[in-house]
């Protein structure tokens, strides 16, 4: 279903897995590259464009970001940056972040993967390896032996 | 945001895809991602062998995570190593741990950073501030590796180094210039030395074919690389001990292919107009900006209390007509000036001895300070690299 509001904006709706109904301006929806394609596919001229893989709350988040993104064209570079920072502060857990990132992966937004990726990666910088298995829940498939090996090879890494 | 029931249930590895994990790995420092190895198999092929994963890891480098290393000192001349993070959301001083086992008076220099390796001079204190035995070592500080390189007996503090890079050999090179200040002409150890490390050697090369023709000058601060080349600026003068009293004329370039030296006039708004690094009210820096050779001065203007640092670029390599100024600021209570950022950010220190480092960006605003816990010696970009060696 597309509906025009009075600006003349095009806006669509989006559903997450949960179903969950969100309304947007076809400029933000189309931050998302999958999103996009489908827009020009035709997929939005009937009904709402169904997400299976990301769920409502996340897609919220998704949609924060992209409607920033998208109406800070002419804004200082610096101040979406401090926007940047403060949105994936208030995402402090790393499951949080994980979901935003799979979702930013699915909806192919690259300014947002990108931002994710890198506050995951400056949040496990110096943590453990056993740490960082229990974070993703990563099977550690080195037998004893081997992981001594490998501990071995690498132990300057652990100085 | 609250961690509820409703999000993807995923059982055995909350990292679905390759890339995810590609994406999320190539945002960390080379040391991290080495002690991840052993996270996993899969990871522990990745890291060092997956091909598109490295070419994902040097693009972020660059783009991202430039860094600065800078050697620092105190007033009791200890002598540390800390990486400054140009990266959001993280700027700090990061120590570096310092591998070169070190007495106090040993003396250091960063001869330069090129492609995520380092090289250091060391010389040791034999003697009560004698300083012989100079020792020269390739360092990669992101993985804490350090590979000394073949001794050479004698030389000393006044030599001149360049470190850079070889194309042809693909490799990375020394230059040293041995007993070349004009008091020292009477030495039979006089001469351009190349290190190469296939075999870990050096090799002296022919004064005269190597273009090395104007005998009156002294090199001053570390080397500029750009394209491989250690770019100095020098001096004219005829005394190492009066450096500071002559005037920078011109900077003097090493190209490890043809083995050639270069020469470059400085802009003709600086010549006669600067001196030595000494001399902290009419500093001067070269450095690169956007892969151009850059050079900044400043005069400081004793009435009024301010300094006015210039940048210039060269437009065209080898084009002296090409000096272009890019901007200017002013700005007080200045020290010196430490660098150049490779994005035209000037790195200045300021404040109680000098421990407070000042980035301005190339729109002439202050955009950092850091507080540092001791002096400034040397200030050089550094990007990491995925290298298994130190070669």
């Amino acid at each position: 279903m597309s509906i025009t509001t009075e600006n003349n904006e095009k806006m669509i709706t989006l559903m997450s897995s949960d179903g969950e109904e969100f309304v947007v301006e076809e400029a933000v929806a189309a931050q998302s590259q999958t999103i996009k394609h489908l827009i020009e596919d035709g997929c939005s001229t009937e009904g709402s464009i169904p997400l299976p893989n990301v769920t409502g709350r996340v897609l919220s988040e998704v949609i924060q970001y992209c409607k920033k993104h998208s109406s800070s064209d002419d804004k200082e570079e610096k101040e979406l940056e401090a926007w940047d920072a403060e949105f994936v502060k208030a995402a402090d857990d790393h499951v949080a972040l994980t979901d935003l990132m799979m979702a930013a992966n699915f909806l192919d937004i690259k300014g947002l993967l990108d931002l994710v990726a890198q506050t995951l990666a400056n949040m496990i910088t110096g943590k453990s390896p056993e740490e960082v298995r229990r974070m993703w829940n990563i099977k550690n498939d080195f037998t004893p032996e081997e992981a001594e090996k490998v501990r071995k090879e690498n132990q300057w890494a652990f100085e | 945001m609250e961690k509820q029931d409703s999000r993807p249930m995923v059982i055995m590895n909350d990292l679905p895809s390759q890339d995810m994990v590609e994406e999320i790995l190539s945002g960390l420092p080379a040391k991290s991602l080495v002690r991840y190895m052993s996270v996993c198999k899969p990871w522990r092929t990745m890291i060092p062998d997956d091909p598109a994963f490295k070419a994902l890891y040097s693009r972020k480098a660059s783009a991202r995570r430039c860094s600065y290393l800078i050697r620092t000192w105190d007033s009791s001349s200890r002598v540390r190593f800390s990486l400054l993070h140009n990266g959001t959301p993280l700027m700090v001083e990061k120590p570096v741990f310092n591998p070169f086992a070190l007495r106090e008076r040993d003396r250091f220099r960063i001869v330069g950073s090129h492609e995520g390796l380092v090289c250091i001079l060391v010389l040791l204190d034999l003697d009560d501030f004698v300083f012989r035995k100079p020792s020269i070592y390739f360092w990669n500080p992101s993985i804490n590796k350090v590979k000394p390189l073949k001794r050479f007996m004698y030389g000393g503090i006044d030599d001149v180094f360049g470190f850079g890079f070889s194309k042809e050999k693909n490799e990375h090179r020394i230059v040293r210039l041995i007993d070349y200040f004009c008091n020292r002409r009477w030495s039979r150890r006089r001469g351009v030395y190349v290190y190469s490390s296939r075999p870990d050697s050096w090799k002296k090369i022919d004064m005269v074919s190597s273009g090395l023709i104007r005998t009156e000058f002294c090199c001053i601060e570390q080397p500029t690389i750009l394209d491989g080349a250690p770019h100095w600026l020098a001096c004219k003068g005829n005394d190492p001990l009066f450096v500071g009293s002559s005037y920078a004329s011109m900077i003097i370039s090493f190209d490890f292919d043809t083995e050639r030296f270069g020469y470059i006039a400085i802009p003709p708004g600086a010549v006669g107009r600067v001196g030595s690094s000494y001399d902290y009210h009419n500093a001067k820096v070269l450095g690169t900006l956007k892969g151009s050779l850059a050079f900044v001065y400043s005069i400081r203007n004793q009435e009024l209390g301010f300094t006015e640092p210039e940048v210039w670029v060269l437009r065209e390599y080898g084009v002296e007509s090409s000096w272009t100024k890019v901007f200017s600021f002013q700005i007080t209570m200045v020290v010196g000036l430490q660098g150049l950022g490779i994005n035209g950010e000037v790195f200045l220190t300021s404040g109680e001895k000098g421990k407070k480092l000042i980035e301005v960006s190339d729109r002439g605003m202050v955009s950092r300070v850091w507080q540092l816990t001791s002096i400034v010696g040397e200030l050089v970009p550094y990007t990491e690299r995925l290298r298994k060696d130190t070669n």
